[in-house]
């Protein structure tokens, strides 16, 4: 099995198989990212596959000063955005100033599984999906996200606080179901 | 950052999914682009037959329109020469132009300096043509002088051929050109003898006099065409007919290449096909639609081979006639495909498909190409001819029938779609292709000859397709082609 380093200087020398081992070794780690970002597996597929496009055609530019799978996971954020971007236009993301939904429950994540909030995640509208991806998933500040989407860091904030109250609201209402087949 | 932000990370936190083969598929078209077949780089093939026609007409104005005024090397040296035969023939030249003043046809003025004597100025009544008695006389004696000038070019071009001046390799050029040289001469001489086709001037010749003028014309002629001496008799029919290339049947086989715009054939925008797939995510739905609408069709070309026959309708027109199969390819693209009889379809949404198992993808591109047999019947009018070249307008009508439409799409896993038809809101099985062309030809011997042309076809559909569109794509292109006459010219 090849270090990171022989794969990529070998996918520089357009060594088909190597990039086919690049591929298989985190295809699987990026695919779960790319579908918090899409509304469906397919639109995922869509976005991972010219991810993995843009990530062999630049490779030469990767220098190593970050993980090669924190340089990936940039990149494949940077595909999801911009697939959405059509349709964050035509959704355009607006400040929402009362937030409809006050969820007082305890939320208990740990109790469901990855593709269930995954489920959960995709019913996002695509704004309030991809600033809550980028923000309590990657880490991003609101700042930051609004440059990227191009929109006002109070939208941000907005968009944020409108998708964790959705995201609570189906958390709790999934764990309703999931507590009451516990108990018959 | 709360606790939520946090289990949640916690819990996408080193998890996989592994994605299905067809991203690798995606990804792997991706970096490596299929190339389009070689027969369809059109654009190169134009380019080919392009510089082909400029060639050709090129060597053809160079051979048989601008012949006198071309200067080779050699002719360069021959004039050098002869302007030096020129000076020691001065007096000769002197007498000629003594022979112009009695013509009515006034010596031109660089004639007359060429020769330092004033002759316009000096001869005030020379065109006088009742002074026939002294016309005559000079005419005798012209007549002698064109029989020794003609003698004269015969021993210039002996004298040529002996001269060790040229090697063998230029000698047909310079003998060529010692013919011209040599009629050069003779023209001057004979026009300043009054001898050229000038009616007015020849007057009472007696049937001998006339006899020895043909004679010289005759061996003009013969110097010119470098032939053996013809005799009067069989002079008629040696200057090209302008008609007779095109009255003879031929046979041809060509080769086209061109565009391929199928615009026509797409009509407006229709969401039969979208709507037909009866999803429960009209989301999905929506994508597909916009997707396969929005894509644009981009042509990859077309190309046809065919033979045929020119059957001759009179001086100029020709009827042409035969069997043409052609290959006509556009690019679009899609990004589901369909689950058909255990087989895995490309979606192009104006041709049917089944609907009930549809997958989405990423987008990928699909590939359309007609098969199509036409038979052509189209006159052909001859407009220009130049010795051995020839132009004509081409235009008629064609009978199309579409053998097959296959939709590849450019996924490993997909398999070819063959189109059904009578579902087809693309293009009808049968079509008329109404035909108009500009052809060129040259002919390379009695026998054969090639030609190129630039031609527009559009489709003239016979009806209308299943979703009720009238598509009508067309064509435009270059073709070059050989011709093999079954006659000798009559």
């Amino acid at each position: 099995m090849f270090q990171d380093e022989e794969l990529i200087k070998r996918c520089l020398e357009g060594e088909q198989q190597a990039q086919r081992q690049l591929y298989d070794r985190y295809a699987a780690k990026l695919m779960p990212m790319a579908m918090r970002y899409a509304r469906s597996q397919a639109d995922a597929e869509d976005i991972l596959q010219d991810a993995f496009i843009k990530i062999f055609r630049s490779l030469k530019s990767f220098r190593g000063e970050s993980q090669f799978l924190t340089w990936m996971k940039r990149i494949v954020i940077n595909t999801s955005i911009n697939h959405n971007r059509k349709k964050l236009y035509q959704e355009p993301m607006l400040d929402i100033e009362k937030t409809p939904l006050h969820v007082e429950q305890e939320l208990i994540i740990s109790q469901f599984h990855f593709t269930e909030l995954l489920a959960m995640i995709q019913k996002l509208p695509v704004g309030c999906r991809t600033v809550f991806n980028m923000f309590a998933i990657e880490g991003y500040s609101h700042k930051e996200i609004a440059e990227q989407l191009e929109i006002s860091e109070g939208t941000s904030k907005s968009q944020y606080s409108r998708a964790r109250a959705l995201m609570k609201a189906m958390v709790i209402e999934a764990g309703e179901v999931v507590q009451s087949r516990m108990t018959i | 950052m709360g606790d939520f932000e946090k289990d949640l990370r916690d819990a996408f936190e080193g998890v996989e999914f592994t994605p299905s083969e067809q991203v690798w598929a995606g990804v792997e078209k991706g970096l490596r682009p299929g190339k389009k077949g070689i027969f369809f780089m059109w654009q190169t093939y134009g380019v080919a037959a392009t510089l082909v026609l400029v060639l050709s007409l090129g060597y053809l104005f160079r051979d048989e329109l601008f012949s006198g005024s071309s200067e080779g090397p050699a002719t360069r040296e021959l004039t050098q020469e002869n302007q030096a035969k020129d000076a020691e023939q001065g007096s000769d030249k002197t007498q000629t132009a003594k022979v112009k003043e009695n013509t009515d046809e006034p010596a031109s003025d660089a004639s007359a300096n060429d020769n330092d004597v004033p002759v316009n100025d000096a001869t005030p009544g020379i065109k006088d043509l009742q002074a026939s008695t002294s016309q005559n006389a000079q005419a005798n004696k012209s007549q002698a002088s064109g029989e020794e000038d003609t003698d004269g070019a015969n021993t210039l071009m002996a004298d040529r051929n002996t001269n060790d001046v040229f090697n063998q390799e230029s000698q047909s050029l310079i003998n060529a050109s010692v013919a011209d040289e040599a009629m050069n001469q003779e023209n001057e001489k004979l026009e300043g003898e009054g001898l050229l086709i000038n009616t007015s001037f020849m007057g009472p010749l007696n049937l001998n006099e006339l006899k020895e003028s043909m004679a010289a014309i005759t061996n003009r002629w013969n110097l010119k065409n470098l032939v053996e001496p013809m005799s009067m008799d069989t002079k008629e029919g040696d200057v090209p007919d302008i008609t007779t290339d095109a009255r003879r049947t031929s046979l041809n086989g060509a080769f086209g290449n061109g565009t391929f715009n199928p615009n026509g054939a797409l009509g407006s925008t229709d969401l039969a096909a979208s709507e037909a797939l009866n999803l429960d995510d009209p989301n999905l739905v929506g994508s597909f639609a916009a997707r396969s609408q929005d894509a644009s069709q981009s042509d990859l070309g077309s190309i046809s081979v065919g033979f045929g026959v020119g059957l001759p309708l009179g001086e100029r027109w020709v009827l042409k006639t035969g069997l043409r199969y052609s290959q006509y390819r556009f690019m679009s693209t899609s990004n589901a495909y369909s689950l058909e009889d255990g087989q895995q379809l490309p979606i192009y949404t104006r041709v049917a498909f089944d609907n009930s198992d549809v997958r989405f993808v990423g987008e990928y591109e699909l590939t359309n190409t007609l098969h199509s047999l036409s038979i052509p019947a189209q006159f052909g009018l001859k407009f220009v001819n130049l010795g051995r070249f020839g132009a004509w307008f081409n235009a008629g009508v064609a009978a199309d029938y579409i053998v097959a439409h296959t939709v590849k799409g450019d996924l490993n896993f997909l398999e070819t779609r063959k189109v059904d038809f009578s579902q087809s809101s693309f293009i009808n099985r049968f079509n008329l292709n109404a035909l108009t062309g500009l052809e060129f030809t040259y002919e390379l011997n009695e026998k054969f000859a090639l030609s190129g042309e630039v031609f527009f076809r559009q489709f003239i559909p016979l009806g209308s397709t299943e979703s009720g569109n009238n598509p009508s794509p067309s064509v435009v292109g270059f073709g070059l082609g050989l011709n093999y006459y079954l006659k000798k010219r009559e």
